[in-house]
């Protein structure tokens, strides 16, 4: 076992005859920040509201810390979760809200107040004691909901969407300040986003989701450079697609050069996202291909011919399941 | 822009009229009768009097006021109990069962009161429905005789009252955030704890406006009180009824309805200070 903190097993969850997790296993180490990546209906918020107790599994087993907690209440589990609407408690304070599972395990007056202040020192909202949660702005009430399940010092915590109603400046910050908390307590995080660029930069391992089953479970770097599945590969940044001979690979744009090779492609779209030029092309034999080019500047005109091209060792051999 | 204004008034001259006609003149009539005498024969001369006043104060028609005011609080008591659990589990079941259990709530509407009151006679009599149901399954051996009795008086209130609280607690149910319990129980609340400090908090303004709804018109009921408690529970309401009707005396039947005015509003503001509400779901 070593440090496994928490495993599931072959986890399955109908709703209404349509299954939404078709049988889901995963070990998660102590202190890893997990991200389940997957597009909306995939099945991520069930998985993590099946840890949390919030939803009891069809099949399969949930287990904490080598204990099983399958069927235990969601008040008996040691995690904690931050939900996506917040739900800060409209009726009390920042730190009656932060308060309040430490109230529930009878912990003094003075303790209580304690921990809050650190918590609320940990997500730099110090002096918020008394506001109520309709005085904050977003930003500040998903750091009231962080640390309202911090303070309890789970053994897990699960973030479903977090950041998603924050604008994208704030959304960066918070990404960064998430990273820091969790170092800070060394905390497992299991973290949901449909966010790609979210999930590589925060997380030490992504879980990629599709239709209820995890299609690809790996570090950053595993997932984006070599992806297991055509699902993967696009649903994270977007890579080629390129059949040839029976086989499908995928191909990064940025490996993708002007110039090179011997396919010719004709120009259709040139596209400047910020930083990255993007350029579609059509090959003879009808696929597209996207390159893509650091700065502004691409010296091609739509409906060039031009020759293009990649290293052999760039393109990755995938599965077909979706594009 | 001066038509435009004249539009604007022309459009509440029939809320303005109702309300004065209605509402505001009765009121002024039943305030100014309060101080006149009762004719010898039939009506009332314009001779200003406290005596109705003073008559109000004794102990006699005080006692009463109490009574009715112990009645009142008994049949609130209930109904939110009872009205709590009906509104909150139809506003947690199925779609289905929501339409079932509202249509439910809503048949006895279609009929008049006072025909669903002497249905109650029909059961509440001697050897009538209920004790004949009772005394088939041997859970009593001789009638109960709850006609004409305080339960009855106290059913009969509950039956009439309790679709008041079932619907503004069903709606305030309905509105809740069930997020916030989960949260709850996430942090470690068992679901009683979760409901007390969560579900109850969120549901207030339906309880409130459920015991507003409640407890203002089980004051004024005096046609349960005669019909199913015979002449032996008298209410103000039935003193007032009696007084306009067989004692011929509007002046006192005046100044009793004031003083149950009052009272009323007295209670009412209490009660709104008392728990600090502002919103109450639907009303105020």
């Amino acid at each position: 076992m070593g440090n496994v903190i928490l495993q599931l097993k072959d986890i399955r969850k109908s709703f209404d005859d349509v299954e939404i997790l078709k049988g889901i296993s995963l070990d998660i180490k102590k202190g890893e920040f997990i991200t389940l990546l997957g597009s909306s209906g995939c099945g991520k918020t069930t998985t993590i509201r099946i840890i949390a107790g919030l939803e009891t599994a069809d099949s399969g087993k949930v287990i904490l810390e080598g204990k099983d907690i399958t069927d235990l209440e969601p008040n008996k589990r040691d995690v904690n979760t931050v939900f996506q609407n917040y739900a800060l408690f409209p009726n009390m304070n920042v730190e009656q809200n932060i308060g309040y599972g430490l109230k529930i395990k009878k912990y003094s007056k003075e303790e209580i107040k304690k921990e809050v202040e650190e918590a609320l020192r940990l997500v730099q909202l110090e002096g918020f004691e008394k506001r109520m949660p309709n005085q904050l702005s977003g930003g500040q009430r998903q750091r009231v909901a962080i640390a309202r399940a911090i303070v309890n010092k789970p053994s897990v915590l699960l973030l479903d969407e977090p950041l998603g109603a924050l604008d994208l400046v704030l959304r960066r910050q918070m990404q960064e300040e998430l990273k820091r908390i969790q170092k800070t307590l060394g905390i497992t995080f299991i973290y949901i986003t449909h966010d790609q660029e979210e999930a590589l930069n925060m997380s030490s391992r992504v879980v990629v989701m599709n239709k209820g089953v995890f299609e690809q479970i790996g570090t950053p770097n595993e997932i984006y450079y070599n992806p297991r599945t055509t699902y993967v590969a696009n649903f994270v940044g977007s890579a080629n697609i390129y059949k040839k001979d029976n086989k499908i690979y995928a191909i990064r744009s940025e490996y993708v050069k002007m110039n090179y090779g011997n396919l010719k492609g004709v120009v259709l779209e040139k596209s400047f996202i910020g930083g990255l030029s993007k350029v579609k092309y059509r090959l003879e034999d009808g696929q597209t291909i996207t390159s893509s080019h650091s700065g502004m500047d691409v010296d091609v005109k739509v409906n060039d011919i031009i020759n293009v091209g990649w290293d052999e060792i760039h393109q990755v051999e995938v599965i077909e399941n979706e594009v | 822009m001066k038509f435009k204004r004249l539009y604007a008034f022309l459009l509440r001259v029939p809320v303005y009229s109702y309300t004065i006609s209605f509402i505001i003149i009765p009121l002024i009539y039943m305030l100014v009768l309060s101080f006149l005498t009762k004719a010898q024969t039939w009506g009332y001369t314009f001779d200003f009097t406290l005596a109705n006043y003073e008559r109000v104060f004794s102990s006699f028609y005080m006692g009463i006021f109490i009574e009715s005011l112990k009645l009142a609080l008994i049949t609130t008591t209930i109904v939110l109990f009872v009205g709590y659990a009906y509104g909150y589990f139809m506003a947690r079941t199925s779609d289905a069962w929501k339409r079932r259990l509202m249509i439910l709530l809503m048949i006895p509407f279609w009929t008049s009161g006072l025909i669903r009151l002497n249905g109650w006679i029909i059961i509440f009599r001697s050897n009538g429905v209920l004790d004949k149901i009772l005394m088939f399954f041997n859970i009593i051996d001789k009638p109960l005789k709850l006609l004409y009795s305080y339960p009855a008086v106290v059913i009969g209130m509950i039956y009439f009252l309790l679709p008041f609280m079932i619907l503004s607690v069903f709606s305030s149910v309905e509105k809740m955030d069930w997020s916030l319990v989960e949260a709850a129980r996430d942090l470690g609340a068992t679901s009683f704890e979760a409901f007390k400090s969560i579900t109850l908090v969120q549901t207030m303004p339906g309880i409130l406006s459920g015991i507003v709804l409640t407890f203002v018109p089980s004051m004024g009921m005096f046609y349960v009180a005669e019909i199913l408690g015979g002449n032996k529970i008298v209410l103000i309401s039935n003193v007032i009824s009696e007084q306009m009707t067989k004692g011929r005396n509007t002046p006192f039947a005046a100044a009793l309805s004031v003083i149950l005015m009052i009272l009323t509003s007295i209670i009412l503001s209490l009660y709104k200070k008392f728990t600090k509400t502002s919103e109450l779901e639907g009303i105020l």
